[in-house]
């Protein structure tokens, strides 16, 4: 069935179908969710509850009563003096922009709420999540002091930029980015991702050093990772038709 | 790898769970293709997918325990969902982005070539439908067409009267069929 035959139906079934998520997509975002959560990320997008105009109404509430406070505090003793200048600290000093990240809010109207591993209605790839995952996830779930975070949201930039550069079919970009991460951050959290990526890099670009099969050291490694059938997908594909970007080689005979 | 069955009559159950973790598992695992095809569906492209949907559950982990389950929870996370791919296109086009290519799904990257040809190609053609429509017509088209959710759902997460809501509907199946017809011959 194709485009061109014109059944509506099949047609809609099938960009569905293409546009369903796979499993590591969906432990990928769970996997992020999290250490944002962890860290205390502020919340990226304007579906939040615009909190703007509560804090230019609070602040302009605040200023003409200091203001009042002021002035009536001069007249009580005697001296019309102007009221001191108020410092707005809760305004936007520009026009606020509604696309722009929201301000993390509050401890207190936060929801404690310690995370599960996903059991996602998405059919996996490959075999469940790992049980280190599920140690992981716990410790995620617990606070996370300031530096943790920090490293955990560098990881998470980080691990980004190399996947859409391996999207964008620039497996050496995606190297640079890990080897940088290794550098800033050694001993990170997100172990298993990080090999991961560097495995699907490192295969996307024919490597096989030594006739070892990069991934099936991975597999070996985490052998129930989501992203098992991804990895053994590039890295078995490497064998047949190495591809990538212009730095690619094949290090095997 | 797999794609994820469509299934969009399940019940999306469970935000009324006493423990908070159960009731965000629920939510997202009921829930997170629901909410990746309507963020692609409202055009937030492929490889912004994962930061848009990572945004749309940090919102409903936040927000999670004010949700009092006056709305169906697909409603709800469609506001959500529509409201971060709303944001994301603004910024990407105030970044003046490069332009998308017109399959990039990741499980093309990942399948044989041919293995999805015929998907991507009822994908891009329904992409492309949408870019074509108002913003009003296309949340219509992903909510009804696409996820087959109930015309009364569908009204309630449009905030749009239910006559309206079927006036709409038969417009843009007119429209889908038309743009089909056209691409066909």
């Amino acid at each position: 069935m194709r485009v061109h035959d014109g059944d509506p139906s099949e047609i809609l079934t099938r960009a569905r179908r293409a546009w369903s998520p796979d499993a590591a997509a969906a432990a990928r975002v769970r996997a992020a969710v999290e250490a944002n959560v962890a860290a205390g990320a502020p919340v990226a997008a304007g579906a939040a509850a615009p909190v703007w105009p509560t804090r230019l109404l609070l602040a302009g509430t605040v200023a003409i009563v200091a203001g009042g406070a002021g002035y009536w505090a001069g007249y009580g003793a005697g001296r019309h003096v102007a009221p001191a200048p108020v410092v707005l600290v809760s305004a936007p000093a520009t026009p606020p922009d509604s696309a722009a990240p929201v301000p993390p809010r509050p401890a207190a109207n936060t929801v404690a709420m310690p995370l599960r591993r996903p059991t996602a209605d998405v059919q996996p790839s490959g075999p469940s999540p790992s049980s280190h995952r599920d140690t992981r996830g716990a410790r995620h779930g617990a606070a996370a002091p300031a530096g943790e975070g920090g490293s955990l949201a560098i990881e998470l930039r980080a691990l980004r930029s190399a996947e859409r550069a391996l999207r964008d079919g620039s497996p050496g970009l995606a190297l640079a980015v890990l080897h940088d991460l290794d550098r800033q951050v050694p001993h990170g959290e997100l172990t298993e991702e990080r090999e991961a990526t560097t495995t699907l890099a490192r295969c996307a670009r024919g490597e096989q050093p030594f006739d070892v099969n990069l991934g099936d050291q991975f597999t070996a490694r985490y052998p129930t990772s989501v992203y098992r059938g991804r990895v053994e997908q590039m890295c078995a594909r490497t064998d047949a038709a190495p591809s990538g970007d212009s730095t690619a080689r094949r290090s095997g005979p | 790898m797999k794609s994820v069955p469509p299934n969009p009559s399940a019940p999306a159950e469970g935000h009324d769970a006493p423990d908070p973790s159960k009731a965000f598992d629920d939510i997202y695992n009921r829930n997170f293709s629901f909410v990746w095809r309507c963020l692609r569906g409202l055009g937030v492209p492929a490889v912004a997918l994962d930061d848009a949907a990572q945004d749309v559950f940090l919102v409903v982990h936040r927000q999670l325990a004010g949700f009092r389950g006056e709305s169906s929870p697909r409603t709800w996370l469609f506001g959500i969902a529509r409201n971060v791919a709303a944001n994301h296109l603004r910024r990407a086009r105030r970044k003046q982005g490069p332009l998308e290519p017109l399959v990039e799904d990741p499980a093309h990257l990942v399948a044989g070539p041919h293995e999805h040809a015929e998907d991507a190609e009822a994908a891009a053609f329904v992409a492309e439908f949408l870019a074509g429509l108002d913003a009003r017509k296309r949340e219509l088209f992903v909510l009804a067409v696409l996820e087959e959710m109930t015309m009364p759902e569908v009204a309630a997460a449009l905030s749009i009267p239910l006559n309206t809501a079927y006036t709409r509907l038969r417009r843009v199946r007119a429209a889908f069929e038309e743009a089909l017809g056209r691409h066909v011959s």
